[in-house]
Order: structure tokens, then sequence, then C-alpha cells
């Protein structure tokens, strides 16, 4: 069917994508008609969400130590219920899916359990379609996985939303969204229009969050602080009364963290039934490395989410105030060619915290998995010289492997301080996490950095301040140096372009080459 | 039954009224059902599929590139590991080409000569590669494939007459010095390629003498070089009818859905081509009545599955809304589309291969001609290849404005340009 006459080549192509002729197709007949399957024309709305949290008896000061209870009854499924213990992670998606895995891929080869999945809709929400007839769940087939609706996409880089080299600020009445269109307003108003129309299972409220590398003034982030509660204020009393809230505590400096948890604290203790209940918190600054100060004055007994600790060694440093962390860095990580090796107990000079992969000298010919001992799929089916192969040929399936391994690794390292919190004296633990730390601190940390930075990400204030000086030098920076990793986003779209500055720019520019190849 | 220790080939059923023929080739990892569809894994994998994905896709033989094998991750590699099965993970068959192709599609970087064919690499333009048929089947034998295919001299079948000859003539000297080279005859096969452009009495020298050689299958090869439909048919059917009917029967490079119904009613067993995962990378995917590029606005409200009744899962899941928000910009959509795509393709090719164990594929083409052209255009090269093994197929011509003859243009197996 090669290019058949009669159908190929009409004078308006609607078909931009297809940068090669012989992919139109001689029978761009149109679809049969055939009604919505069921699956997506059935409303499936959640008749019930149910969330719960209840610390353990081992909880304490030092370590935070729970269970998240999550239940959802819709008219079409049987009930469905998941516990995640904490600390643990919630998955990083954005475009409503994890990066790199098919929901198969997911549930085949990394958990079978039910996760609680962060849609970050920074980048697709002014895409949305206008109207659809069922949930968020249905329309991303999101299969058994509970949805936090969420806005803000914690792996973009920070400098997509600086114009003219200044942090992009957030209005008095709405936060800014960095879609693939440029920034886009949210109004508290749009927001609960938005979690009315998708119903997902729960919804984060986004807050006045300013990035790395931001200029503001003590004046302007008191503001934010008083903006982002009216915000939450707006939303509770326009969202749906059945779809659970996490609130979004966010703050320039750590006094402004502190002010904005006491603002939610008090919001949560005088909650009643005909509002939208306040189910969790989510705890987001990019620019403070050290969150825990906001932990006094937070209810203590709702889950707490933290989207702006990264990396690993943040995530352990914050085991006694936080539960649940993301697993970007996952994503970020495997994107970069790095595999990493979280394990809590053996700690020695050889056990090698991070690999890049790309290294050939190094892994051309590694027939070991990626980390010895490894229990993953891809440590179990495949080696570092295959990844590395992959990865020198740029395709797919290295990164899909890395983050197969990654997210394993993640999880991991929770079981095991979960474990240690549960059976050891609290002692052995903090000893444990204490050694990981110095260990991670010295042999990962440096590179981590770096991979961060060539993100455009950066972990604290003190990193932004350095990186504003540098800003404007970066971004070239990264893209000429040829050893830095490529980034894995996947970015063809002219629209993008711009907008996602710093993220996937190598592949833009690779994919622009075989445009022109292919011409 | 072939004489090879490492296929045997059974032919299940045959249909009644054309050369269509459904066989069990079993090979030294797997039982494949022809005939099948090869999707190309080029560089020992595909579009980021996991292995566990492949075998899900019913996926019986996979095809991976000698030329890309050989340059990364190298020889050396694929001995230290034990051959590419290993190396990816796959337990079931593959199939590798004899690097061969690139003489085509990098023909300004080689120069053909009695000894073999001679490279540029494309990461390096100042080292040269020198590809003998001795070279080609010592590559393949450390890649360890079920079935490799013999170095030939690929010529565009629109060359002139005496340099298909010469072509011909080289790749039966070539053919047996690959026999001579195989150091693994107990467990790789080696398929020869037929070649004679578009010359009938080419073919019928170039068929005598492989078959003199007992191979385990048989390729036809030089075409898809640009050559009308119409003579392209023709000169693929030739060689079924002149092909022992006991082997297999490749035809490289075929891909389309039409194509492959063509062929298949023409008595081929075997083929493959990137077209059905390269096109999935750009937000293309494949249906029962053509293609859909869900980049398209007009899938940005249409909540429908790409295909209702495709049981993949990515039709069972999501909407053509949700995949439009997706293609090009994320890894995961180009591995939902390829599994769609794929799925498609096996689908096919199981839909024949059930239609004439049932004595019914005269039904199946009509059929699939009516759902691909609901207009009842069925392009006039197919209608007289279907009336020729017997299969009347009712079109109403080809539409104004349309080609005559359309040319045959996708490369074969390995264009790899852009994968």
């Amino acid at each position: 069917m090669s290019g058949a006459g009669p159908h190929s080549h009409s004078p308006a192509n609607p078909f931009p994508t297809s940068n090669n002729p012989r992919d139109d197709l001689p029978t761009d007949n149109p679809s049969p008609d055939f009604p919505i399957p069921a699956i997506h024309a059935t409303p499936d709305f959640p008749s019930t969400m149910s969330v719960a949290f209840q610390l353990a008896p081992r909880a304490s000061a030092a370590f935070r130590r729970g269970t998240l209870s999550l239940e959802r009854t819709t008219p079409s499924s049987t009930t469905l219920h998941t516990s995640l213990a904490s600390p643990g992670l919630f998955l990083y998606s954005r475009r409503l899916l994890i990066p790199h895995l098919t929901p198969d891929t997911y549930t085949d080869l990394v958990s079978p359990a039910a996760p609680v999945v962060d849609l970050a809709t920074e980048q697709i929400v002014s895409n949305l379609p206008a109207s659809y007839p069922s949930t968020i769940r249905q329309f991303a087939s999101l299969h058994s996985q509970f949805s936090l609706f969420s806005l803000r996409d914690a792996a973009m880089s920070a400098a997509v939303a600086q114009v003219d080299n200044k942090a992009v600020v957030h209005g008095p009445d709405f936060v800014h969204a960095r879609t693939h269109r440029g920034l886009t307003k949210i109004s508290a108003a749009e927001w609960a229009d938005l979690v009315a129309k998708w119903m997902p299972d729960m919804a984060l409220v986004p807050a006045q969050v300013h990035l790395p590398g931001a200029v503001v003034g003590k004046k302007a982030a008191e503001r934010s602080v008083v903006r982002s509660l009216a915000y939450l204020d707006a939303v509770r009393s326009q969202a749906p009364k059945d779809v659970p809230l996490w609130a979004t505590v966010a703050g320039f400096r750590t006094v402004d963290v502190e002010q904005a948890a006491k603002g939610v604290a008090e919001r949560v203790q005088s909650q009643t039934a005909d509002q939208a209940l306040i189910s969790g918190i989510v705890v987001d600054a990019p620019t403070l490395s050290d969150l825990s100060p906001a932990s006094p004055h937070l209810p203590a007994d709702l889950p707490r989410y933290a989207p702006s600790l990264l990396t690993p060694d943040a995530m352990v440093r914050h085991i006694g105030s936080i539960d649940f962390f993301p697993s970007t860095m996952a994503f970020i990580f495997s994107s970069a060619g790095y595999a990493l090796n979280l394990s809590l107990d053996k700690l020695d000079a050889s056990a090698n915290g991070i690999k890049f992969l790309m290294t050939r000298d190094l892994y051309a010919k590694d027939y070991s998995p990626l980390q010895a001992e490894c229990q993953c799929w891809a440590c179990k089916n495949h080696n570092a010289a295959y990844v590395y192969h992959l990865l020198d040929c740029h395709e797919m399936l290295g990164w899909t492997l890395l983050t197969i391994h990654n997210l394993h690794q993640l999880s991991t390292l929770f079981a095991s301080i979960r474990a240690s919190i549960d059976l050891d004296p609290v002692d052995t633990t903090r000893a444990k996490l204490d050694a990981w730390l110095a260990y991670y601190t010295e042999h990962v940390v440096p590179e981590q950095t770096r991979i961060l930075e060539s993100n455009g990400l950066f972990e604290h204030a003190a990193a932004s301040a350095k990186a504003a000086e540098t800003a404007e030098a970066h971004v070239p920076k990264i893209k000429k140096d040829k050893k830095r990793p490529r980034s894995a986003a996947f970015e063809q779209d002219k629209d993008g372009k711009e907008a996602e500055a710093g993220q996937g720019e190598q592949e833009q520019e690779r994919a622009a080459k075989r445009v022109r190849k292919d011409q | 039954m072939s004489g090879s220790p490492a296929l045997k080939h059974t032919i299940i059923a045959k249909c009644p009224v054309s050369k269509a023929r459904v066989s069990h080739m079993q090979l030294p990892h797997f039982t494949a059902h022809l005939p099948q569809f090869m999707p190309v894994g080029t560089k020992a994998t595909m579009k980021g599929l996991t292995s566990k994905q492949l075998e899900d896709l019913d996926i019986h033989t996979l095809l991976c590139n000698t030329y890309h094998m050989a340059l990364k991750p190298g020889q050396e590699t694929l001995d230290d590991v034990g051959g590419v099965h290993k190396w990816m993970g796959w337990k079931r068959n593959m199939l590798t080409d004899s690097g061969g192709f690139q003489m085509v599609s990098l023909m300004d970087l080689s120069t053909v000569t009695e000894d073999g064919v001679e490279f540029s690499s494309p990461y390096d333009p100042d080292v040269r590669i020198m590809l003998t048929p001795e070279r080609s089947i010592d590559i393949q034998n450390s890649i360890g494939s079920d079935i490799m295919m013999q170095l030939d001299d690929v010529v565009n079948p629109m060359t002139p007459r005496d340099r298909i000859e010469e072509a011909m003539w080289r790749s039966i000297r070539w053919l047996d010095r690959c026999i001579l080279a195989n150091r693994n005859p107990d467990r790789q096969n080696l398929f020869p390629i037929i070649q004679g452009g578009l010359h009938p009495d080419l073919r019928r020298i170039c068929i005598e003498e492989m078959v003199k050689r007992d191979a385990p299958g048989y390729a036809i090869g030089g075409l898809s070089g640009g050559e009308a439909k119409s003579e392209f048919w023709r000169v693929v059917s030739l060689c079924t009818d002149l092909l022992p009917e006991n082997k297999p029967r490749y035809c490289m490079g075929i891909g389309y859905a039409l194509d492959l119904v063509v062929c298949t009613s023409l008595g081929v067993d075997m083929f493959d081509c990137v077209f059905p995962t390269r096109t999935a990378r750009f937000g293309n995917a494949l249906v029962p009545w053509g293609s859909m590029s869900l980049k398209n606005a007009q899938f940005k409200d249409d909540h429908r599955p790409i295909d209702p009744d495709c049981p993949c899962p990515t039709c069972k899941t999501y909407p053509r809304s949700y995949l439009h928000r997706i293609v090009t910009r994320e890894t995961t959509a180009c591995h939902l589309v390829t599994v769609h795509n794929i799925t498609y393709q096996m689908r096919l090719m199981r839909g024949m291969r059930q239609a004439i164990l049932d004595q019914r594929f005269p039904e199946f083409v009509h059929k699939f001609c009516k759902d691909m052209y609901p207009r009842g255009n069925v392009p006039k090269w197919a209608v007289e290849a279907f009336a020729s093994v017997g299969i009347e197929v009712e079109s109403v011509g080809e539409e104004m404005g349309g080609q005559q003859e359309q040319a045959v243009t996708r490369g074969g197996p390995f264009e790899e340009h852009d994968e």
C-alpha cells in the first residue's frame, strides 16, 4: 500500500508530524462510526473515596512511620483498597503518565501494588479536552492507581519559569503554570472547576511556590503565603466535596513555610464536613533544603508529601517530618543514563552508589547487573553492557530499564528504612541512616548535583543563588558539553520549543536533525 | 522436508483457490507459525519495548541488523555474551540480514568488488569496513541468529540488465562462499536471496542455481527499488511458482497491509518491515481502514479507542483524545502506539492463517479489501494479483488524480535513516 496514488499527498496534508512522506498511508479513510465504548462513555465517578492516615506505635519525633489507607468505590468496579506504608513513595508522572513506562510495564515489572500517582499536570493542563464524559482515571488509563491531581511538575527546569532571566511570579489570585504554550494563569475557581470536571481520587491545591533562582523580597514572600491560603480557602469552598484535598504549604524562606504551616493547620482544625476536606498536607518549597521547621506546626495526624525533596539524601533527612516522597529523581536519573544503588546496609568503598552507564570504558563490556544484588527486573534480565549499548544508540529501552531499576532502588530504600524503624532500636536506625548519609554525601552527591544542574534543577537556595549568577551561561554550556547526559525528554513539538528550554533540548536538536536527514 | 538440521518446515493447510498456505517452521528457539510478519529490532531492541512486551505481542521471529550489530556492540561483545538472544534477553527466533542492504542505502559510501563490499563507517568516515561473504557469515554466526541471510550483491531493479545479471551471478558465487563459511550449520540456517531484477529469465536461472544448493528456505530479493507494483507482484508470483513448495519463502522489506495480503495469496510465508514501528514514532496508528495520524486535530475530542476491535492494551484503555496529546512528546506514547501497530500486524497475519486453515481465504481477502477500501477503489495491481491466483476482487478503479501505477519505493528491511 505504499503511497498509493489516489489518496496520498493531498494538497492540505493533515499529518504535519509525519516527517516521512511514505508514512502517509494511502487509505486515509475516515474511521468507521462507532460509539464511545463504555469504559470511556460511562462516568465512573468515585461514589466514595476515603483517605485515612494512621501513625504507627513505633513512630517517634525522630521517625514518622505510618500507613496511608485509600479506598475507592466506583459504580463500575468493586471497591479498591490500598495501604501505603510510610515513609514511602508517590509516583512522579507528567502528561498523566509515568515517563518511559507503559502501565503494563509498571504493573508487571515494577510493582503490582496500587500506588499513588502524583499527576503533575503542568505540561498538559492547558491542553486537556474541553469535555470528557468520564474521570481523569479513565482518560489517562490509570487502572488501579490512585490519582493525586496536582499542578507543579518538579522535574521541569527552573529556567523554564524565567522570562528575561527573571523568575516568573504568581499573581494576586492565580498561580502560574508553565505549559508547552507558555505561562498559563490558573485561578482558584479554575482549579476547582478542573477538579470537578476530572474527578480525581484526590486533588492537591496549588500554592505560590517559588523556584530556585527567583528573587523574592521579604514582603513579596509574606504576601505569597497570604495569597496561597486565600487560594486554598477559595478552592475548598468551590471544589466538589467528595474529592479529598491536599493543602500545600509553600514558602520562599523558612519563616514563610512556618507561617504557611500554621495557616493550613488552623484550617484543618476548624474544618467541617460541609466543605471539601483537607486530607493531606503537601510541603513544597524548592528553595529550602530543610523543611523540618514546618513540622511542629502541621497537624500530626495528616499524611505529608514533599514533592520538592527530589534527592534520596534529602528524603532521608526528612524521615522525621515527612511521610511521602516523590519518585521524580528516578525519572531524572534514568533519563540522564544513571543507575543508583541505594542499599541501606551494604556500604563500603566498593559499593558504587551511582553509575553513569554511558561511560564506555567502564560499562561497554560489563556483563554484570546494573547494580550487584539488585532484584529488579532490569538487573535480573539484563546487564550493564546492554544498557550501555542502548544509551549509546539512543534507544528508548535504555531509559525504560533504568527507570525500572531506579524506581526499585528508591522503593527498596524506603522498605529498608521502614523495616529498621519497626525492628531496630531508635539509635541503631539513626546510626544506619547517618552512615548511609555520610556515604551518599561523599560518593553520590557531587555527581547528583551535576545531574540536577544540567537539568536546571537546584536543591536549595545556596545552589540557586549560584545558579542565578551563571544562569545565562548555564544552558548553552550543557548543550555543548557532549559528556553531559542527554536528556531523554521526547520533545518534537514546535510549540514546545521555547517552553521546554533546558529540558529535552538535545533531543529536539537530534529530532530536527533526523527530520532534515529524512528529507 | 528440508535437509537442514536447524529448520523443520511443515505445511499445515493450503488455500484451495490461491497459493496461500499455513505452515509451521520449527527453529532452534521457537516454532514460528507462517505466514508471519517479523518486526524489526535493528539494534537488538525495538522501540523501547521490553522483551516481555515483545513476547506478549506474540512475535515469533524478530529481525536484527547485522551491520548495526557489527558496529555496536561489535562482534567481540556478542562472542562474550554468546549471541544476540542472550544480549537482549530474547528467547524466540531471530533473523539477521547480511549487512548487504547498506550497499543500496549507503551507495555513495561503498564499493562492490568480487571479494565483497567496502563501506565507510557511518560513525567515522575514515574507517573502512570490508564486508565479504565470509565476514558477513562470521558476524551472523557470532550473533547466533536462527536464520542468517547470505551476502548478496544488491542492485536496484531499475538498473540496466547487464548489471543485474552480473549481480545475480555474483550472488550465486557469494552464496557458495557463505555456505562454506557457516560455522554452525547445525543450529543456524542460511537463506539464499533470489536476484534477477524484473527479468523472468534471470529469476529462473537464479532460482534453478540456488535450489541446487538445497537451502532450508529462500528469500526473494532485488525488489522494492522503485519498480511498478504491477511488476513487483509478477516477479514475486514467478518466484513462488518456481521455488520448492516445501521450503519457506521470505519476501524482504514488505510490511504494508495490502502487500502482506497480496504476497500471502501468492504463496509467500515471511515478511519484515520497519514501517509499523517507525510510523508509530510519528504517532501514526495502523487500522483496518488504513492509518490514523493521532497528531491530527480531529482526534482532539475523540474519546474512542484507536480501533474498538483491537485487543491490544493501548486500545483497551486509552482514548484517541489522550494519545493525541502525548504522541511525539513522550517516549511512553511511542511505546503505546508501537504496541498497537505490532498488534495490528500480528492480528492481520493471524487472521490470514486462520482463514487459510478454515478454507475461507478468498472471503478474508474480500473482507480485507472492503474494510481497507470502503469506496471500492482497490488498486488495479492488487486486483490483478488476486485475480492471477483465482481471487476475484471487485474494484471501481482507482480514483481520479491518482497515479496509474504506483512505484514500490520503500526500502528493504534495513532502511534505517531515522531509526
